[in-house]
Formats: C-alpha cells, sequence, structure tokens
C-alpha cells in the first residue's frame, strides 16, 4: 500500500475534468498489468485466486476422498495423518469437503456476477444513451433494489423459491445488478460526451450500433473492476446464505454450509467451522486485493466508487 | 435548500412504494405458500391431506384469495391506520412482534455505527497524517483484513477464543441493558464487533485515501506556507474536505449494518430484526416479511435523506445543480 501513491498516473496532476478514460490500447494493458503485477498486495490477491481456480478444477486429484463418502468408524476424527482436517459427525472428510467447496463458490461467484453484468450493463447503457423517462424508470428501479441491504433481497429471493445452486445463482445475480448499472450508466453519461458518439449518429449508425461499438469499448475498462470486485462479494454472500441455511443444499459441499453445521460442534472440533471459513476469507481476500489493484491500476479515479 | 429537502423526500417515499411492490409481487410470484407451512408445518405428507374447502376458507379469511393489487391496496390502507397486519404462522400482531425485536437490533446496531464511524475515519486519518510508517502499514493490513472477515466466521472466532477459551464473555444471548446492564454489555460485545469490523475497515480505508487526495491540494500547501500550527491545517483543512465524500457512504454503512444483522443475530441467538426477517423467510409468513421490508426499506432511505441534506448542507454546489 505504500506503493500506491506513486502507482497513480500523472494526468491527475493539476486540472482535472471528469471525461472518461478511453479504451486502453496494446500498449495500454501493458501498463496497466506492469502497475496491477508491481504492487505486493495485489500480486498476492492474484496469486490466491489463481490457487484457489487450480484447487477447484483438479478438485479430485487433489482431494484425498470423495466429499460425500462417510467413513462410519471416523466420525468427528481429529485431525490427523489420515484425514488432515478431521472428519464432521457423518465421517466424511472435511479436508475434501474444502476443496470441492470451492468448486461450488467459484461456481455460483462467476456464474452471478456475469449475470448481473450483462444485465446491469445493458440497462445502464440503455439508461445513459436514451436518457429522459428511460434513464428515469432505470434509475428508481435501482434506487429500489438498493433500499434494501443486499444481503436482503438476495436472502428473500433465496429463501422463497427455496433454495438450490441455481436459485443462489439467480438470487445472488439479481442482488447485483443495480451496482453494475448504475457503474455502467456513469461510464457512459461521460462517453456518449465525446465526439465520435456525435459522429457516429452523423453518419446514421443505429442507437444499438453507436451503444455497442462506440460507448461499450470505451466504458469497459472499470466494469473490469466491478466484476472482480463483485465476484469477492457474492462468494461471500453465497457462504452467507447457505450459513443460514437457504443457500447451498447439503450434502453439496459449500463452506458457509459447513461453517453453520460445524458450530454445533465448536467446543470439540473447532476446526469443523473454523477451517472452511479461513478457506472463504483467503478467496474473498484475493478478490478484494486483486480488484483493488485493478481498480489503482485501471483508473485511480474510481476509488470512491467501490 | 427547503425545496431540496421537499423533492428528496418525496423521491424517497416513491422509492419506498417501489420496494413494497417488488416485494409484494416477489413473495406471490415465487413459490412457496405460507398458508400450507402454518396448516401442515414442513410435513409433506399432512400438506397433501389438507382437504381443499378448508385451504380455500383460510385463503379467503386472509385475503389471500383478491387479485395481487387490491391485496397491496388493502396493505397499504392498513399501514397508514398503523397496522401492520398478522402473522400467519404465530398468529400473532405483527406490530408487537417488533415492538419487542426491533429495539434490540436498533441499540446493537446503533452502537456498531457510532463505533464504526468513529474508528473507521479515525484510523483513516492516523494513517493518512503518518503514511508508510509502521502504524499506517498496521491499519491499513488489518482493515484490508477487516473488509474480506466473513462476519459469522468472526463470530465463531470470537466465541471459540474468548467464551470457551479466556471464559471472558457469554457465548451468546440477549439481556435488555434495563434489566441487567452488565450482563447486557458483556453479552453484544461480540456482536457489536461483528457487526462494526466492516465499516471501520471500509470507512478507514476510505478515509485514508480520501486525506491523501486533501493532502496535496493547493490550499493545504498554501496553509502550510502561511505558518498555520499542524493542528489547525489537519482539522480545519484536511479533515473538513476530506470528509464530504466520507458523509456520502454513511448510508450505505448503515444499509450494511442492518443486513449484518440477519446473520449475526443468528450467530449470537439475538431475537432482534434480523432473526425475525429469518425465520419469517423460511415460514413464508409474507405479512411479517413485507413489515420487515417495509422497516428495513424505511431506515435506510431515511438516513440516505438525512446524508443527502448534510451533503448539500456541507457543500453547497450540490443545492444549485
Amino acid at each position: 500500500m505504500a506503493k500506491e501513491m506513486g502507482s497513480v498516473p500523472s494526468q491527475t496532476g493539476a486540472v482535472t475534468i471528469p471525461t472518461a478514460i478511453t479504451a486502453p490500447r496494446y500498449s495500454e494493458w501493458r501498463r496497466i498489468a506492469r502497475v496491477f503485477f508491481g504492487r505486493k498486495l495485489s500480486l498476492i490477491g492474484f496469486v490466491l485466486v489463481m490457487i484457489w481456480i487450480v484447487v477447484a478444477i483438479f478438485a479430485p486429484l487433489i482431494a484425498p476422498y470423495d466429499p460425500l463418502e462417510t467413513h462410519a468408524k471416523d466420525t468427528l476424527a481429529h485431525p490427523s495423518a489420515k484425514y488432515w482436517l478431521g472428519t464432521d459427525s457423518t465421517g466424511r472428510d472435511t479436508f475434501s469437503r474444502i476443496v470441492y467447496g470451492a468448486r461450488t463458490s467459484l461456481l455460483i461467484g462467476f456464474s452471478a456476477v456475469f449475470s448481473s453484468a450483462l444485465v446491469g450493463t445493458i440497462m445502464g447503457l440503455a439508461a445513459a444513451y436514451f436518457g429522459g423517462w428511460v434513464f428515469t424508470i432505470i434509475m428508481r428501479i435501482t434506487d429500489a433494489l438498493m433500499a434494501l441491504p443486499g444481503i436482503i433481497l438476495v436472502l428473500l429471493i433465496a429463501g422463497l423459491a427455496g433454495g438450490g445452486i441455481p436459485v443462489v445463482i439467480f438470487a445472488l445475480g439479481f442482488g447485483g445488478i443495480a451496482m453494475q448499472c448504475r457503474l455502467m450508466c456513469g461510464q457512459s453519461l461521460s462517453v456518449k460526451q465525446n465526439d465520435y458518439v456525435m459522429a457516429a449518429r452523423a453518419i446514421g449508425m443505429s442507437n444499438w450500433r453507436i451503444m455497442l461499438t462506440q460507448i461499450f469499448p470505451n466504458a469497459f475498462p472499470p466494469l473490469i473492476v466491478g466484476i472482480t470486485m463483485g465476484l469477492g462479494g457474492v462468494v461471500l454472500g453465497e457462504a452467507g446464505l447457505s450459513y443460514l441455511g437457504i443457500g447451498v443444499m447439503p450434502p453439496t459441499p459449500s463452506w458457509g454450509g459447513m461453517v453453520n453445521v460445524g458450530q454445533g460442534y465448536l467446543f470439540s472440533n473447532p476446526e469443523l467451522s473454523l477451517a472452511p471459513g479461513a478457506a472463504l476469507m483467503t478467496l474473498v481476500f484475493g478478490f478484494n486485493m486483486a480488484g483493488d489493484g485493478l481498480r489503482d491500476a485501471i483508473d485511480p479515479r474510481l476509488r470512491g466508487a467501490f | 435548500m427547503t425545496a431540496y429537502i421537499i423533492r428528496r423526500a418525496i423521491i424517497g417515499i416513491l422509492v419506498l412504494l417501489i420496494v413494497t411492490m417488488l416485494v409484494f409481487l416477489f413473495m406471490r410470484l415465487l413459490p412457496g405458500d405460507p398458508l400450507l407451512v402454518y396448516m401442515a408445518g414442513y410435513d409433506v405428507q399432512r400438506a397433501q391431506k389438507i382437504g381443499i374447502e378448508e385451504y380455500n376458507a383460510l385463503k379467503h379469511q386472509w385475503g389471500l384469495d383478491k387479485p395481487i393489487y387490491v391485496q397491496y391496496v388493502d396493505w397499504l390502507k392498513n399501514i397508514l391506520r398503523g397496522d401492520l397486519g398478522k402473522s400467519i404462522k404465530l398468529q400473532q400482531k405483527i406490530t408487537s412482534l417488533i415492538a419487542d425485536a426491533l429495539p434490540r437490533t436498533a441499540y446493537i446496531g446503533f452502537i456498531s455505527f457510532i463505533i464504526g464511524t468513529f474508528l473507521g475515519i479515525l484510523f483513516g486519518v492516523i494513517c493518512a497524517l503518518r503514511r508508510g510508517t509502521w502504524i499506517d502499514n498496521l491499519i491499513t493490513t488489518v482493515s484490508n483484513i477487516g473488509i474480506t472477515v466473513p462476519t459469522f466466521w468472526l463470530g465463531i472466532l470470537m466465541i471459540y477464543i474468548l467464551s470457551y477459551k479466556m471464559h471472558w464473555l457469554p457465548t451468546s444471548g440477549w439481556t435488555s441493558p434495563a434489566e441487567d446492564f452488565v450482563k447486557s454489555t458483556k453479552q453484544i460485545i461480540m456482536p457489536v464487533i461483528c457487526m462494526s469490523v466492516g465499516s471501520i475497515a471500509g470507512l478507514a480505508r476510505l478515509t485514508r485515501s480520501c486525506m491523501l487526495e486533501v493532502m496535496r491540494q493547493d490550499y493545504v500547501r498554501t496553509a502550510w506556507s502561511k505558518g498555520l500550527r499542524e493542528r489547525v491545517i489537519v482539522f480545519r483543512h484536511q479533515i473538513k474536505n476530506a470528509i464530504i465524500p466520507i458523509v456520502t457512504t454513511l448510508g450505505g454503512a448503515l444499509g450494511a449494518i442492518l443486513g449484518g444483522s440477519v446473520i449475526i443475530e443468528t450467530v449470537f441467538a439475538i431475537p432482534g430484526m434480523g432473526r425475525l426477517m429469518t425465520t419469517a423467510i423460511f415460514d413464508q409468513d409474507y405479512q411479517i416479511v413485507q413489515a420487515g421490508v417495509l422497516i428495513f426499506g424505511g431506515i435506510i432511505i431515511f438516513s440516505n435523506l438525512l446524508v443527502d441534506i448534510a451533503y448539500a448542507w456541507i457543500d453547497p454546489r450540490i443545492r444549485y445543480s
């Protein structure tokens, strides 16, 4: 963090007029990569996320046992050479369940964030481009969605629809739309002011074509930051839902669900609830730090927005 | 200024109406039926044996056979009379359920909000003023972990260490501060830490970067070259200007604390609004969920309104745009 100020481009010097950042050219992406990987924390974040992605992909090779396999003779075993993190009340290996839990977390995280980014981007683009009543309606809807604490909205949808992975993805994806829409709308509004947008209109391009080929690519970089930041929140959200018993349904391994069940054995087998929570924390920490680094590398002015 | 406040207030009420409408629609579009839960619990076999006449009679009694918009208008009319309806599952008036639950959540939430705001801004200012020193690195590292830590896991970890290993604090539960102040305070220490850790960490990070932004402005350099004392520069020039963007996030911080109550009240077995909402969602209890949404949404919209007013008051440019 100490080097943070050093990474701020000098363009924010004298008088800053809030215009949109133009789409990075090839060399610009290299600059972003250099700033991003030059910071210790972003590097740590990137490595943590990569480790968990590798673990999720190669779960069957890494986990010593099947995550659903019960060992009737070894219930509530303490950590040992045989069971690295012990077993739960039905004798399932905690370490293997954490490894497979990474799959659940990442699957839900990526699916939910990409769906909310897709819908939010379309809404934000339309609101910014058309303005007028389209803008007013879309903004009032996002206001309404943001008036409830995120977790309550998500809880409401997941709880009423009965839980399960698809429902959790839908609920978390829905909950993220408002933020992505706001972000895209703000960016597009300033991109819209550029002369090339007027030029595109003058040569008779259709509205959708202008939005997709002129505005979207130029409002794109902050979207990457929004997605990375969103991933941390969504993974936490899924764990929270599963902890409350409304998210991923047992026996599918999920970190939040494991903490919930493990809490019952906190005093005899603390690793049952503490270990999956620690796993969850490292993944969320990774996403947050990578998001921070991307934001500072792409545009430090976004700092207030996240 | 008055016109500005009135305009913001009208928008706030409009947004609250949209929220309740959306929730009303959601609850009826999604599968799940509060009457079945009431009549049969979670027992599927019992649910199948319920006679259709009996079910329809109950549906009529609760007014759930009317079209959605009629139900919504009826609900609004009752609210204007101060009646939030009756819980289907618990068969109790919701106003009395909320009168019990809300003060508990408000008490813990308010303390967490004050502590979170105060410590967050304080830590952020310290970091910015002592940038690059060990204390900056320490606070920054801890805040990076603080915005990440899952509150339920932190809660369980504290129960394990502070209650089970050290025997310092009771594991969970709620006692009214009027009844037994010492016991009550001991019981809310861990929930308050869990609830405020996110705001402390988030605000410290934001304050730090806002302060650093302000510290390199020309007027700060002018203040130094005029020979003003450091205390005057820090309080009158730096903090006063850095606080503006921070104030705008306080509404969101309050929302995060209210949202956090849902999980934290489950961890520590506190019978507050969060627990009431969670169990109501489990039971598909339409009436409680609607009332809860109205109250949570109302609090957040009202606090955002206060933030908007404070913002316009601090920064006059906002009023005229």
